[in-house]
């Protein structure tokens, strides 16, 4: 009566037989995540509830310990209580938060102190005692980059950063996560890259940029590559022409005096767009703008030089939109417009896929007008989905021809919204999956693409920067960039 | 049709469109009309004040219904219409008067999105007959079918072997059964239904009840001090609400273990069965606790023998989100877990979106089954 998926218990079961495939998703390894960083936003905002939705549908090993280290002074029940407050009210009195809170360390510690590190190497192999962990590491990057150089170098200076072993699959592994931005311009992400180097080896980082773990940018992928009737018209002589737009119709907000340093061409330009832009494929005329005051769904917004933080003479750019070039093959001859911008009139992010006409317009001779193009918008954020507009035969006596449209949302096809891009790109790092993760020679192409622009802009050839009033689609500039090609925007 | 008026008792966030003429003799082409109708009213009704209306399916619901069970399952469909929108088919067989034949009438049920920004709404087909015109049901179902999506059959008849049934479950790509449906052990179809369709078509939402407790069960293992129990467990007490006969979970969660814990077979005594392990015997125990209010499980109790001695008791009773773990033995222990109880209509989504032929429970059925046949002495 044994089954093929019961072991036999002649010896001291190794695994535990009673946790088959059906109550395990994907297998993760029990490990130690360091946060560093752990009193930033971005533990509070994203990572710890990422970390504890996980644990609720039993993604995370039940051995698993999380552990805070920042400056503040601080101790374990002060932690989870700081964090139980980052969580929905009724989710922080649940008792998967006070199983996930069990999990929860916090070592206080100065990111410039050697010490600090032997001591967080101590409390790190006590957990490993305590709670049967293999000595497995995830160590998550939290902090602005100006600490990176520190916290690496301890890192590996106190032996934490055990390099991966190729030949025994089973042997404890140590992973760093690393937050975008991947360092300025190329000079500085070179020399990040090599200070990352002298610690972890190339497999053990995880360069993170959330617009990869989102469902619907791998959902691109999967569109393209999965589906016979689109694959075959993915290039030049099908596709007229890419439009891909990030638009937030936020301002700068609490971060002025980083953006103004770098402006929208390092903030969105150089990592999420790129981003988009390799995954759509694998550069000429730019314009760029920066926001006057306006309005913004109604409400009265300052322009970007009168918002708090920013100088009143800055010259930074809020806006880019760029007509770009792929020079190979497949894409040869089709423009990519890229546009990214603050204070547009809302949030929204897509790609939009222009196809070409047919050769020859057969309903015109009979009285139609010029037919508009299949559009095929892949809709990043919000409303999460696909459509496919197509010419239609409008009722009537007339022959007119409407654009029509087949529509996917996430949330009306499966009847929820896509997970949170944190909770799949953690569950990743701990299964070793690099998949939705940058890799050095990735980011040092981008960057060798947007220092090309960046460079430009600092001789004479630099772009005059342009004005929009906030809660507008940009500068009329940007729209002539597109009607040299008698192209246009399509409306987001 | 009363576009938007009338929220579901209960569910104040479900609203309700209902088609003009109510229910009529069945006509395919005029309920495929009564929907046009519908949408094309419901897309004239002010933005403004609803917000605008998606129309969603990913499957074709196919529901019958027993008058005994519908006020109760009604609610249940509701719900898994939100976490699954789906065209739903709701079969009322023998209901109408003798000479009323097969009717129909037509409905949306919908839902307000997180958030807001409008309501997703999913088809219901209502189709009710008298006894003569039973048979003409399926046909009726395939006329309506939406061609390009997956046929679900939710099988709640707690009677089996009814023809027109069968035939739904023909034209279904997923069937889910509930063997609890059918909980007096003398009929076992829907096991026999896994085994002959196999896991992949056919489910068991008791098995699906399990999950909680089969998840607490490996999480106790987890914890390396335990996991060498597993090796010289001897004894498991299965409790289960109520009295009598044990409930399809408990044979299943038997089942189970055996499964994974490769145990042998040897025999019924009084009540209790009898497995052989790599290191003695081991004894199982189903017992009814007595309390009243279903028929779920609500306490397990293993003892392991030297040298690695574990006596533990897990209990949970009704929707309560913990479990309680005591430990007499190697030490005193007492802990709330967390326990996964779903409702009802989160379980049927949860095997809806399964696609993948489950072994653990085909597994545990085949054992289950002969240790019920051995029990009755068959």
């Amino acid at each position: 009566m044994s089954a093929p998926g019961g072991l036999a218990l002649t010896s001291e079961p190794a695994v535990n037989p009673l946790r088959d495939e059906s109550l395990t998703l994907k297998a993760t390894d029990p490990c130690c995540i360091v946060v560093f960083g752990a009193t930033g936003d971005l533990t509070h905002r994203k990572l710890i509830p990422a970390l504890f939705r996980l644990s609720k549908q039993k993604l995370l090993h039940p051995r698993t310990a999380i552990v805070g280290f920042a400056r503040r002074q601080l101790d374990s029940d002060a932690f989870r209580e700081e964090m139980r407050r980052t969580v929905p009210g009724s989710d922080g009195a649940s008792p998967e938060w006070e199983r996930f809170a069990g999990s929860l360390f916090y070592q206080p510690g100065v990111f410039e102190d050697p010490e600090a590190f032997r001591a967080l190497g101590r409390v790190l192999t006590g957990l490993d005692e305590k709670r049967g962990i293999p000595g497995n590491r995830l160590f998550y990057l939290a902090t602005p980059p100006s600490e990176y150089a520190a916290l690496l170098a301890n890192i590996g200076a106190a032996g934490l950063a055990r390099r991966a072993s190729r030949s025994d699959a089973s042997a404890p592994w140590s992973r760093v996560i690393i937050e975008k931005p991947f360092g300025h311009d190329l000079k500085s992400a070179r020399k990040l890259n090599a200070l990352v180097h002298s610690v972890f080896h190339e497999s053990q980082v995880y360069r993170i940029d959330h617009y990869l773990g989102k469902e619907t940018v791998q959902n691109i992928l999967v569109f393209r590559l999965s589906n016979g009737i689109f694959e075959p018209l993915w290039n030049n002589r099908y596709v007229e022409q890419v439009q891909i737009s990030v638009a937030e119709s936020v301002g700068v907000e609490t971060r002025a005096a980083y953006f103004d340093s770098g402006g929208i061409s390092r903030d969105i330009f150089q990592n999420h767009m790129m981003q988009l832009l390799t995954l759509t494929i694998v550069a000429r005329d730019i314009v760029r703008a920066q926001y006057v005051a306006g309005a913004v769904g109604g409400t009265p917004v300052p322009g970007y030089r009168e918002e708090p933080g920013v100088d009143p003479r800055s010259q930074t750019e809020t806006y880019l939109a760029a007509r770009i070039d792929v020079d190979n093959w497949r894409w040869s001859g089709v423009p990519f417009y890229l546009r990214t911008g603050k204070r547009l009139p809302k949030r929204a992010t897509e790609i939009a896929i222009v196809f070409r006409n047919p050769p020859y317009e057969l309903f015109r001779s009979a009285g139609c007008d010029a037919l508009q193009a299949n559009v095929l918008r892949l809709r990043i954020q919000p409303d999460e989905g696909i459509s496919l507009s197509f010419g239609s035969k409008s009722p009537g006596q007339a022959l007119h021809i409407d654009p029509v449209q087949m529509d996917f949302y996430y949330l009306t096809s499966f009847g929820q919204d896509p997970p949170d891009a944190y909770e799949r790109l953690l569950l990743d790092c701990n299964l070793g999956d690099s998949t939705l993760f940058a890799r050095r020679d990735e980011v040092e192409l981008a960057w060798e693409f947007v220092d090309g622009i960046l460079n430009a802009w600092r001789s004479d050839n630099r772009p005059p920067l342009l004005t929009y009033p906030a809660g507008t689609w940009g500068p009329p500039e940007a729209d002539e960039l597109l009607q040299r090609n008698h192209h246009h925007w399509y409306p987001l | 049709m009363n576009a938007l008026s009338a929220p579901t008792a209960g569910l104040s966030e479900n609203y309700v469109l209902d088609a003009p003429d109510g229910s009529r003799p069945f006509n395919a082409t005029a309920i495929e009309s009564d929907l046009r109708a519908m949408w094309k009213r419901a897309g004239e009704t002010d933005p403004s004040k609803a917000g605008a209306i998606y129309r969603a399916a990913l499957s074709n619901l196919v529901v019958p219904l027993d008058p005994g069970l519908e006020s109760k399952l009604m609610p249940v469909l509701v719900d898994v219409t939100r976490r699954h929108p789906s065209r739903l088919f709701t079969i009322e067989a023998g209901v109408a008067p003798r000479g009323a034949g097969l009717r129909a009438r037509v409905g949306a049920l919908c839902h307000r999105r997180n958030g807001g920004g409008g309501l997703v709404c999913c088809e219901q087909v209502i189709v009710q007959s008298d006894s003569a015109s039973i048979p003409l049901i399926p046909s009726a179902i395939r006329s309506l079918l939406i061609g390009d999506l997956p046929t679900v059959l939710l099988d709640f008849q707690p009677e089996q072997d009814l023809s027109w049934v069968s035939e739904l479950m023909d034209m279904a790509d997923l069937i889910l059964e509930d063997s609890c449906l059918n909980e007096s052990g003398n009929k076992r179809g829907v096991w026999k239904l896994v085994e002959r369709e196999g896991s992949g078509k056919v489910h068991d939402l008791a098995w699906a009840r399990l999950a909680p407790w089969r998840h607490v069960l490996a999480e106790v293992f987890d914890m390396k001090e335990y996991l060498p129990a597993l090796k010289t467990l001897r004894r498991v007490e299965i409790g289960f609400a109520g009295t009598g006969y044990p409930p399809p979970p408990a044979w299943l969660f038997t089942g189970w273990l055996a499964t994974r814990l490769a145990w042998t077979f040897q025999g019924v005594d009084r009540g209790e069965i009898r497995f052989r392990s790599g290191s003695g015997d081991v004894t199982v125990v189903m017992r009814g606790t007595g309390s009243r209010g279903g028929r779920a499980l609500e306490r397990i109790a293993i003892r392991s023998d030297k040298p690695h001695p574990l006596e533990m008791e897990i209990t949970h009773k009704g929707r309560d989100v913990t479990a309680t773990i005591v430990t007499g033995t190697p030490g005193a222990r007492r802990a709330d877990v967390p326990f996964g109880y779903r409702e009802f209509a989160a379980c049927i989504v949860g095997e809806l979106h399964r696609h993948a032929p489950n072994r653990s429970l085909e597994d545990a059925v085949r054992v289950a089954e002969r240790l019920m046949s051995e029990w009755r002495g068959e």
